[in-house]
């Protein structure tokens, strides 16, 4: 267990991933989502950690890896990997893998939380007070809407890292062993399912063309979902993956996907997807 | 005109700073109204048309990785040019969305292009030990975005609605949607890169239990989250009882 004196995450660097956690959704791509952003505010939390270059390497690939969340619910996860970060700096039986399970299993539902909560809720409210003030021209509208938002989203940044680290710290501090072996393995069933779930929902692809004529004409896309709903997000997402294992070069697979999606506009192979 | 264009490019880089404030929504219509309005000297007007568009874009929402037209650069340059015409909401509106929607392109680029490039870049930076050079490649990601669509937003004002209108009829269709469905397949990669990571045989059956909650029974991640915790608890109970057992009862457990 690591005590509070020994810790070497203080105030100062709960301070420093709140700063750095502000820009969480600037670097958004569709490929991993918000993974330079992570990878950008744990930087000196793992420069801190480790003093081999080696692991320090290791740390940042793992945080390099696909990251999605509503920003404002991301530093509670901060927090939470970085207290198993500090975990795993000092125990070397410390299973690495159930840190990124951690962050699938926890960005899902967050995600959830956070959207009704700030896109869903706050936002709509606060944007309701300003345009009710703004639409007789009175600038207070605007300003009343910045703050209002932004006065309780910062707050909850702020304490989503404190919490976030010290729930992960009391939770790891507290079991050991064998014991470890098992919570890890439970938080990875969770990154699983949540993974699973997450590529249903997020890969689409959408195939018109039909097929057969007379009055019913089916189309390739509602063939292949009577065989399976989401059945191409799954083979594409494992054929990709296969083909990482090859060690085919990432960035061919992103422009050859590129030059697909537009060929397929262009044939009308492909659609673009609809919810 | 030149002195407009400046004021424009430097309200619609704060405005494109919106991600990099910590998601502060300072680049929605109701907020660049208010700048635009200064800037054109008319800030009743300009409030009025931004609450006006706000309005319109305020039930379009970003949900995971669908992005409706982009309200920021909608909400900019058709609130600039119905100022400087002089005109009202309406024609804000009428400009706006055509632009919002043409902008995705540009908006696109950036998540299908660039930033998925510089992210691959960060991962060669940190495999040669240069790690300040690959956490920092996130903030030239996140300022090169408000850069140059500032540039892009700028340049649209300069040349005038008429001639955005003419660019904007130019693009092909099919490259937009192209775009759009490039949208839709590329989470793939990063899901394959996290399943090589993560997926093993013994965690493959709750994979397949995730996907088939979503896929099947639509449940959403919240609910499926609390499914894949509670099988995650229940292995764990097994588990652990059957290692209590095992080593309570040692050596007998082999005779059997």
């Amino acid at each position: 267990m690591i005590s509070k004196n020994e810790s070497k995450i203080g105030k100062k660097e709960i301070r420093q991933l709140f700063w750095r956690s502000m820009p969480m959704e600037a670097s958004f791509s569709y490929e991993r989502m918000m993974s330079m952003a992570y990878a950008y505010c744990m930087y000196p939390i793992i420069k801190k950690l480790y003093p081999k270059l080696d692991d320090q390497k290791k740390a940042m690939h793992r945080h390099l890896e696909f990251f999605n969340c509503t920003s404002a619910c991301s530093p509670i996860i901060l927090g939470i990997s970085t207290a198993m970060e500090e975990r795993n700096a000092y125990d070397p039986n410390f299973d690495t893998d159930s840190i990124n399970a951690m962050k699938a299993g926890l960005m899902g539902p967050l995600s959830g939380i956070g959207d009704a909560i700030f896109w869903g809720s706050l936002r709509i409210i606060t944007a309701g007070i300003g345009i009710s003030l703004a639409k007789d021209g009175n600038w207070l509208g605007p300003v009343l809407f910045v703050l209002l938002f932004n006065i309780p989203n910062y707050l909850f940044r702020y304490y989503g890292v404190k919490y976030g680290y010290s729930l992960g710290n009391k939770f790891i501090s507290k079991i050991d062993g064998s014991l470890m072996d098992n919570i890890t393995y439970a938080i990875n069933i969770l990154g699983m399912a949540v993974i699973g779930a997450m590529i249903a929902s997020m890969v689409s692809i959408n195939i018109p063309i039909t097929f057969g004529g007379g009055k019913h004409p089916q189309t390739v896309q509602s063939l292949l979902n009577s065989i399976m709903p989401c059945l191409l997000p799954l083979g594409l997402t494992f054929y990709i993956s296969h083909l990482l294992k090859k060690k085919y070069n990432i960035l061919i697979i992103l422009l050859v996907i590129i030059i697909i999606s537009i060929f397929g506009a262009y044939s009308g192979i492909l659609a673009v997807p609809k919810d | 005109m030149i002195l407009q264009t400046i004021l424009i490019f430097i309200v619609s880089f704060i405005a494109y700073l919106q991600d990099f404030t910590g998601t502060s929504f300072i680049g929605r219509p109701l907020v660049t109204g208010l700048m635009l309005g200064m800037v054109f000297g008319d800030v009743k007007s300009g409030v009025m048309i931004g609450a006006y568009l706000e309005m319109v874009w305020m039930g379009m929402m970003q949900i995971g990785a669908s992005i409706p037209p982009d309200v920021i650069s909608g909400g900019l340059l058709g609130c600039a040019f119905a100022l400087k015409m002089h005109s009202g909401p309406n024609v804000a509106l009428t400009i706006a969305l055509p632009i919002a929607t043409i902008y995705l392109l540009i908006e696109n680029s950036f998540y299908v292009i660039i930033n998925p490039f510089l992210n691959h870049l960060a991962d060669n930076f940190v495999d040669k030990g240069k790690l300040k050079t690959a956490a920092n490649m996130h903030i030239l990601s996140s300022l090169l975005r408000p850069l140059l669509s500032a540039i892009v937003i700028a340049g649209a004002f300069y040349l005038g609605s008429g001639a955005v209108r003419n660019v904007v009829a130019i693009i092909p269709k099919q490259i937009m949607d192209g775009m759009s469905i490039a949208t839709g397949l590329l989470p793939a990669v990063g899901f394959a890169q996290l399943l090589n990571m993560t997926y093993s045989k013994k965690v493959a059956p709750f994979f397949f239990i995730g996907f088939v909650l979503y896929a099947y029974l639509k449940l959403d991640m919240i609910g499926v989250a609390i499914i894949g915790g509670a099988l995650g608890a229940i292995m764990y109970i097994i588990l652990s009882t059957v290692q209590e057992g095992s080593e309570q009862n040692g050596d007998v457990s082999d005779d059997f």
